[in-house]
């Protein structure tokens, strides 16, 4: 129980929040205004920041730690990204630490049961498996992932192994965004950020549901009406969402409609003649893809040729292909016309599940390049991200099979060349051809090998593939007999992929060590260790330091250096090399720090500055690039490649984008043709399933299905159903009905008219719930650029589950 | 258990919801903080989960309450529990039952 005194305490704490959130005067109606000045601190009870463990919003919060144990978590009012502001996740991450099913030791499968061991036995299993076959080895991780551990397993498999066999779970939820920023401005990530939410007259959702999935950032927007500003909210989506009940306008489209609506805004641009003839003149090219062979890059067109080709997109053609009325089509082509307005387009999973990803992110680039929509705040096309890092580790530095720190890649030989400078390399170490991306890499490792399967070890940190691929039953099952396939998990909690692992290393959660993420905005936050991790949990990067300096025991000249120093060599004040692959020896030095000092070299190559590690200590992170002042200071960077705010923007010019794939400073506007989507309903199997995430739980629920209040508010997946369907189908509320597609099935209880309301012929299933794998059901057919799979749209049919067990 | 900052937000003005005022005083799980237009502060200082579960339903239900916004959180003591009987002493696989695909 808690002690009288700490009750107390907190109870002080408690109203000062909720006071001052009323009292105050506040301009967000339901935001506590709280900061680590204004909580109480004893000799038992203190506060550190650290940036929100969930999504990829990036807020930050005030951490109460009273005997080596977290016990309470308040709004940080310091923090830009959220102005104290939680959401009911967010004010629940303490307990993510606390659930009673921890793992706590090292637990290798025998003959079918899990043993405990020691970590040094665990070690050498893994270090004895690299090193008899590196090239069948692949490591898989997350845009959970810190800046440091992503960074330490990057340098272990491409400047250690010589191997580009790793991917992160972020290919299965940003990858097209990333490759619709390469397209259009030959750099990634966006150029605005939240601050375009407080200034946008209308703001557009494009498939996204913010009002749950980003909460924070929604009520950043929908506070300025409670303020009595005039903005408005336009939701283009397949369902009705708590998103829609705060719209002005909801426009309901057809899977893969996102496409033509793009297109025919461009169309009635060009149409009606009010696209920024200035900006495009100055400062856009126009783009197609290739007639044969497709490129990221494809091949420039001249503006006639981009009219000639976007002239059949009449508001007609797209009512009929994404099912929005042609009235609405010329009601955005109007907005966009409006240059006195302010607009901001958001998306996120819903634009970038899709086998036209990155067609379509492109795209709307497109529009807002087109309609000079761009480059003043307000004005953007922002893609947002699912998981804390998934900018900061996979995107920046560079955690996938193609990628290197930085924005390089490995197929460039100046950009290897540049890297193995930097890692201090011989030539040649890193290796030119990209490795198994995600769904490749799982294809592999199920496959036998004598079948070609040619992964045969696969160390998994961070995630939960075993219930986030699609088409499980391929990607994930076919594991199951294959005795020479050795499965390793790093996991906080038994999971579906713990279930099939052949060792399961018990690791540090969040606070348990220290970290750094990158949020959607290009913003860097760091946080330091506050409380043990339970048992002998350990941080993910040692794990990863530690195999690596076995190797170098056993003599693998890779996890060498040219100077045949160990690839991780961490010196003290003194120049002495400490121990850090020893676990007790592992905070006798800040490793993040050393890592990250290292990694931010890469990071000026390709004007994504980073500042030192001591500076973003005392920030609330900082917006890359971070350019240092003549003063000393280091200035963030809110908006990029426009003049008025980006350092590397000459005087005069206006906007320069210095990354551009036509090399003249120049965006690129694409024209891409609708296609329909990979699968569609037809007599077998006749609705449409699309999947997603809910309020409470964040993606597979590892941590918030053992959070109790969340759990009881959202205790078990469902699908939601259109009460015609469901009436047609016999089917009442709560009854149990079985999805079937072509790949799989699962059992789900039926919402009629719940909080999201899907049209007929469509069926909604979140994925948070590891009892009903809706991901059986999905399919994986992908974005030929980004790889992405579809997790949008597919065809099953439902039937009750009393039909189908007669 | 629990102890919580909450701001309840009504439809509008706290002084027009004097019941849904006489039912939060009466609660001795709740004080009753500042008020402030349309909105007030108070704390929730439950004994169980089951017990704040049911103050959360009873603030959702007042009269004329609209939101309710969470401002702090002093987490509980005891351990949360698993959401599943997930274990690994039976190395099975977790969902070949439904898993009809593969039939």
């Amino acid at each position: 129980m808690m002690d009288v005194q700490r009750r107390a305490l907190l109870k002080v704490a408690a109203m000062a929040a909720a006071g001052s959130a009323v009292s105050l005067g506040n301009p967000f109606p339901n935001l506590p205004v709280l900061g680590a000045d204004d909580l109480p601190e004893t000799d038992k009870l203190s506060w550190k920041k650290a940036p929100c463990r969930f999504c990829g919003t990036g807020c930050h919060v005030q951490v109460g730690v009273e005997n080596g144990r977290v016990v309470a978590i308040a709004g940080d009012k310091a923090a830009d990204v959220n102005k104290g502001l939680l959401c009911v996740k967010g004010y629940h991450v303490g307990g993510i630490l606390y659930g009673e099913d921890r793992l706590t030791h090292p637990l290798l499968k025998r003959d079918g049961r899990y043993v405990q061991i020691g970590w040094d036995e665990a070690i050498e299993i893994v270090a004895q498996r690299i090193f008899k076959s590196p090239a069948t080895f692949a490591f898989y991780g997350s845009g959970q992932w810190t800046i440091p551990e992503g960074y330490a397993a990057q340098k272990f498999m491409k400047g250690g192994l010589g191997s580009n066999h790793i991917d992160p779970n972020a290919r299965l939820c940003m990858a097209s965004a990333v490759t619709g920023f390469l397209a259009t401005y030959g750099v990634d990530e966006p150029a605005g950020c939240y601050a375009d939410l407080d200034e946008c007259n209308v703001l557009i959702a494009w498939g996204n549901n913010p009002a749950e999935m980003h909460p924070v950032l929604f009520s950043r927007f929908t506070d300025r009406r409670a303020r009595g500003e005039n903005v408005r909210l336009i939701d283009i989506g397949t369902r009705r969402t708590r998103t829609t009940d705060a719209a002005n306008d909801y426009l309901e489209m057809k899977p893969h409609g996102d496409v033509a609506i793009a297109l025919g805004i461009m169309h009635l641009l060009i149409e009606n003649g009010n696209y920024d003839k200035d900006f495009v003149q100055k400062h856009c090219a126009f783009r197609g893809a290739e007639a044969t062979t497709p490129t990221l890059q494809g091949e420039a067109i001249s503006e006639s040729e981009f009219r000639k080709r976007i002239a059949k997109y009449t508001p007609e053609l797209v009512e009929e292909l994404s099912g929005v009325p042609a009235d609405q089509i010329r009601m955005l082509g109007d907005l966009f016309g409006n240059r006195n307005l302010r607009i901001t387009s958001l998306w996120c999973m819903g634009m970038n599940q899709h086998t036209m990803g990155t067609a379509v992110n492109s795209l709307v680039h497109g529009v807002h390049l087109l309609s000079g929509h761009f480059g003043r705040p307000g004005d953007a096309p922002t893609s947002l991200t699912g998981q804390p890092s998934a900018c900061g580790t996979v995107r920046e530095v560079g955690t996938l099979v193609h990628a290197l720190p930085g924005g390089l890649l490995v197929v460039k030989p100046e950009h290897r060349a540049k890297s193995e400078e930097l890692w201090n390399l011989p030539s040649g170490r890193i290796n030119p051809t990209p490795g198994y991306h995600t769904l490749q890499m799982f294809e592999k490792f199920c496959t036998p090998t004598n079948e070609g399967g040619d992964i045969d070890t696969l160390f998994v940190q961070v995630t939960n593939p075993g219930q986030s691929l699609p088409n499980l039953s391929k990607l994930i099952d076919g594991k199951v007999g294959l005795e020479d396939k050795f499965l390793i998990v790093s996991e906080i909690y038994p999971t579906a992929t713990t279930q099939l692992a052949d060792l399961i290393l018990p690791a540090a959660l969040w606070v348990e060590k220290n970290g750094m993420y990158g949020n959607s905005e290009r913003r860097t936050q760091q946080w330091f260790k506050m409380v043990d991790p339970p048992g002998e949990a350990r941080d993910d990067c040692w794990m990863t330091i530690a195999i690596a300096h076995r190797l170098f025991e056993l003599g693998h000249d890779g996890m060498k250096d040219k100077d045949g120093n160990f690839l991780f060599a961490v010196k003290d004040d003194a120049g002495n090399e400490v121990p850090i692959w020893e676990y007790e020896h592992y905070y006798d030095i800040n490793v993040d720090k050393h890592l990250f000092e290292e990694y931010r070299k890469f990071s000026v190559i390709k004007h994504k500055n980073l500042a030192p590690y001591d500076e973003y200590v005392n920030a609330r992170g900082l917006r890359w690039p971070v350019v240092e002042q003549p003063d000393g200071s280091w200035r963030e960077t809110m908006f990029r490649f426009a003049e008025f705010d980006d350092p590397f923007v000459e005087k005069g010019k206006g906007f320069d984008f210095y990354h551009s794939t036509s090399g003249d400073g120049r965006a690129q506007i694409w024209f891409h043709d609708y296609a329909p989507p990979p699968e569609v309903p037809d007599e077998e199997f006749p609705m449409w399933l699309c999947t997603g995430r809910v309020l409470e739980h964040w993606h597979t629920g590892t941590m918030t299905r053992r959070l109790s209040p969340l759990n009881r508010a959202m205790p078990t997946a469902y699908v939601e159903m259109n009460p015609d369907d469901a009436k047609a189908a016999n089917v009442r509320q709560g009854e149990v009905v079985v999805i079937e597609s072509r790949r799989g099935s699962t059992e789900l209880a039926v919402w009629i008219n719940g909080r999201g309301r899907p049209p007929r012929g469509t069926v909604f299933v979140p994925f948070f719930d590891e009892t009903k794998l809706i991901n059986h059901c999905t399919l994986e057919a992908h974005d030929p650029f980004s790889k992405q799979p579809d997790y949008k749209k597919c065809a099953v049919r439902v039937r009750k589950l009393s039909k189908v067990t007669q | 258990m629990p102890i919580s900052g909450l701001v309840l937000t009504f439809d509008d003005t706290v002084a027009n919801h004097r019941e849904s005022m006489a039912a939060l005083r009466s609660e001795p799980a709740v004080t009753v903080g500042v008020a402030s237009g349309n909105r007030v502060a108070i704390v929730v200082d439950s004994q169980s989960k089951s017990h704040d579960q049911q103050i959360w339903e009873a603030l959702r239900a007042l009269p004329g309450v609209v939101s309710v916004g969470v401002a702090f959180v002093g987490m509980e003591d005891a351990a949360e529990q698993p959401p599943y009987a997930g274990s690994h002493e039976d190395a099975s696989p977790p969902h070949e039952v439904h898993n009809l695909g593969k039939k």
